[in-house]
């Protein structure tokens, strides 16, 4: 059914390991800690089907280390479900793929518009915005790894600005005063910077240069977007998250930016993580409290107003976003599979069951990823609750607490 | 006196035979022409659909950028303005690089297992060369990437940038992820189909002529020289020619390495795009102007491969026209 990306070999080939990792340690982990939860209590048994199904997701791969453990654990204690693996292959190809139905949600870190819809649905459609639904599933940061050889600082200090003039190539080396101002007590090197950024439509890309627009507008006047930014000479773009990530790895003197599970999946990255100075004026790594603090600063988020960069507070890291599924409205498949569908992204954006079992996003705390705040969770069930089957029926069922 | 037949008696039944022979060949004529005719209509129409639906598909994109997506310097998918000559650029220069090490070491490698190894080694290398024409380019990619990319960020590229100071064509930073190594990693992936192609087309060259030369007191080298590699000359250019497309065309492998950046490369150790891995990474998402573009990028490519095969053809026969008159 779905061409084989063979690009994304490497994207699979963390996706196996993420999962194999995720296979040991969720269930060990959900043994021995008893999972608090969160807001809306997730019920085991709302995941039990009575037909068997089959599905699939692709897009963003923000998303995907959560995805993969997710789904692997999903099955596992849903008998009658087979989740095919996501496919990592970036937010903008995640909105075409389930506007041409050909998986059955599509992972995007921006939530789709009608702008998107208009340019990318199939040849004589005519869909509208209305007849989707985007549920949040996962709440993660950028962070912006460096590799620059020989660097004995624990981490670089960068602003929005600093940061805009190196992604412009008005910054060409590490040396410059700007980044020296910034870091007065570290000894950097008089070597030209390697910008890497993404080649493919990217919700991350989105997320960075919202920030950049926000935080430094009068460096950075373009309006966010997915679409590949136009790199310096000598920059590189790679495929993915996962592309990025190695290219900082392999390249000295480079610098991009990455979801933080891969940070947290490339070991060899968090050698050199940027401390990004926020609104407040305080400079501070990506961390989990700093990206809940961003989310905390902006509770009210919708799938039209969902962006949370750049938020007040002093303990807010300024690079954060949600990470959200795409689906039909009516469902467009068989009941049975559209059952499995709703069901597997309750389950996946909700926080672990009273009975103490693992969902979702407790995965997601072990990725690297925030959980939900609660009522994000509820957000996530309430717009879950909206989808039809075929005859018009409400196919998530809630047995109540 | 016994009576001599006036014919053999194969002669007596030879009349009826080649009249069996003559009615059933033309009805297989007749068939094997219809099969064959049918089935070179059917290519030359399934060639037709395709380059003209690339044709149609691309007129968008040139209806709104015009030629300037041949000679425009700015490729940003995102702000829909499509200038290729980077582009372009970076995939002339892969393939430059690539051929420039693959046409001197293919052939030599190919004379070497033809006429010099000994008959063990021989079928030895035959068949690793085989192997390697054998390996999917996504595999020459993860080794390029993986293996090749630090070496020569670390060893390769500074020693390079040593010999000319730093100075053109190689401008520092050394990143790995290069011009450079796009060209190595091609030339790596056309080496074994340049040594196959060649070794065959120099193995039919007559021993007759290869024994005569050296019966007059040429030199091995001489012979190799004068005798062996023009008659083979013809096989030796359609060897390269098919090497050229491939690395013209090559998708996964130079995606993984060269960086995709659609800037005209300073240096050899700067990043680059080609065409090929363009249209392979954008077309996932793009919108239909976007995909008119890539479409566009596609002609670009095919013209290019038409013009080294006519290129190639005419070489050949070039060669052919001189041997005729020698």
């Amino acid at each position: 059914m779905r061409i084989p990306r063979t690009v994304r070999l490497a994207l699979t080939m963390t996706a196996v390991v993420v999962t194999a990792v995720s296979l040991v340690a969720v269930p060990a982990l959900a043994g021995t800690r008893s999972v608090k939860a969160v807001g809306d209590p997730y019920l085991a048994a709302d995941t039990r089907l009575n037909k068997s199904a089959t599905i699939g997701g692709a897009g963003s791969t923000f998303a995907a280390p959560l995805q993969n453990a997710a789904q692997a654990l999903f099955q596992a204690r849903t008998s009658n479900a087979t989740i095919n693996g996501y496919q990592g292959v970036g937010s903008g190809t995640g909105e075409s793929d389930i506007l041409k139905k050909i998986v059955d949600w599509g992972g995007t870190d921006v939530p789709m518009s009608q702008t998107d819809i208009n340019s990318k649905q199939p040849y004589g459609a005519d869909y509208t915005l209305s007849q989707f639904l985007q549920v949040p599933i996962g709440l993660g940061g950028v962070a912006i790894p460096y590799n620059v050889p020989g660097l004995t600082a624990k981490t670089l200090t960068l602003t929005a600005a600093v940061l805009a003039n190196i992604y412009l190539g008005n910054i060409k080396y590490w040396d410059n005063a700007a980044i020296k101002a910034l870091n007065p007590n570290v000894k950097l090197p008089h070597h030209q910077i390697v910008v890497v950024a993404r080649a493919d439509s990217s919700g991350t890309t989105y997320i960075f240069t919202d920030f950049l627009r926000r935080a430094a507008k009068t460096v950075w006047p373009t309006l966010p977007s997915k679409s590949p930014l136009t790199l310096p000479t000598g920059g590189i773009a790679g495929s993915g998250n996962p592309g990025v990530a190695a290219d900082i790895e392999n390249t000295p003197n480079s610098i991009g930016y990455v979801e933080y599970s891969y940070v947290l999946l490339n070991p060899s990255l968090l050698k050199g993580v940027a401390s990004i100075v926020n609104a407040a004026g305080v400079a501070l790594l990506p961390t989990k409290a700093g990206i809940a603090a961003a989310a905390a600063a902006k509770p009210d988020v919708t799938s039209t107003n969902f962006s949370i960069v750049w938020q007040a507070g002093k303990t807010t890291y300024p690079i954060a976003g949600y990470t959200w599924a795409v689906i039909w409205k009516q469902n467009q498949t068989l009941d049975a599979e559209g059952t499995l569908l709703v069901k597997y992204l309750d389950w996946l954006s909700h926080s672990g069951a009273v009975d103490g079992t693992t969902a979702g996003q407790d995965v997601a705390a072990l990725q690297g990823y925030v959980p939900l705040p609660a009522n994000i969770q509820a957000l996530a069930r309430a717009t879950l609750l909206q989808v039809t089957g075929q005859k018009g029926q409400v196919l998530l069922t809630t047995n109540g607490s | 006196m016994p009576e001599v037949p006036a014919t053999p008696p194969l002669a007596m039944s030879d009349q009826p035979l080649t009249e069996n022979r003559k009615r059933f060949s033309v009805k297989g004529d007749s068939a094997h022409w219809g099969v064959l005719y049918g089935a070179s209509v059917l290519f030359a129409l399934i060639c037709a659909v395709f380059i003209i639906s690339i044709v149609v598909s691309s007129i968008p994109a040139w209806r709104h950028s015009g030629l300037s997506i041949i000679y425009g310097r700015v490729w940003s998918q995102g702000s829909d303005s499509f200038g290729a000559l980077p582009i372009i650029a970076g995939t002339l220069a892969t393939t430059a690089i690539a051929l420039f090490f693959a046409i001197p070491i293919g052939i030599g490698c190919a004379l070497a297992i033809v006429h010099l190894v000994p008959g063990r080694l021989k079928i030895f290398l035959s068949s690793l060369v085989e192997l390697l024409a054998a390996v999917p380019s996504v595999v020459y990619g993860l080794w390029g990437l993986l293996v090749i990319a630090p070496w020569f960020e670390k060893t390769v590229e500074p020693d390079l940038a040593s010999i000319t100071g730093g100075k053109f064509p190689f401008q520092a930073p050394p990143e790995g992820v290069s011009l450079l190594l796009a060209g190595c990693v091609l030339f790596v992936m056309v080496l074994p189909m340049i040594v196959a192609l060649s070794r065959d087309a120099i193995a039919i060259v007559p021993n007759d002529q290869f024994e005569g030369a050296l019966s007059v007191g040429a030199t091995k080298w001489q012979v190799l020289r004068k005798v062996v590699l023009p008659g083979a000359r013809t096989g030796i250019v359609g060897a390269v020619t098919l090497a050229t497309a491939r690395a013209l065309g090559e998708t996964v492998a130079v995606a993984m390495v060269i960086g995709l950046n659609p800037l005209f490369p300073p240096s050899l150790f700067s990043t680059a795009s080609t065409l090929a891995s363009t249209i392979a990474l954008q077309f996932q998402d793009a919108t239909p102007l976007q995909v008119a573009a890539l479409g566009a990028l596609a002609l670009i490519l095919m013209a290019m491969t038409a013009v080294v095969n006519w290129f190639g053809r005419r070489l050949v026969r070039g060669s052919a026209f001189r041997a005729g008159v020698i």
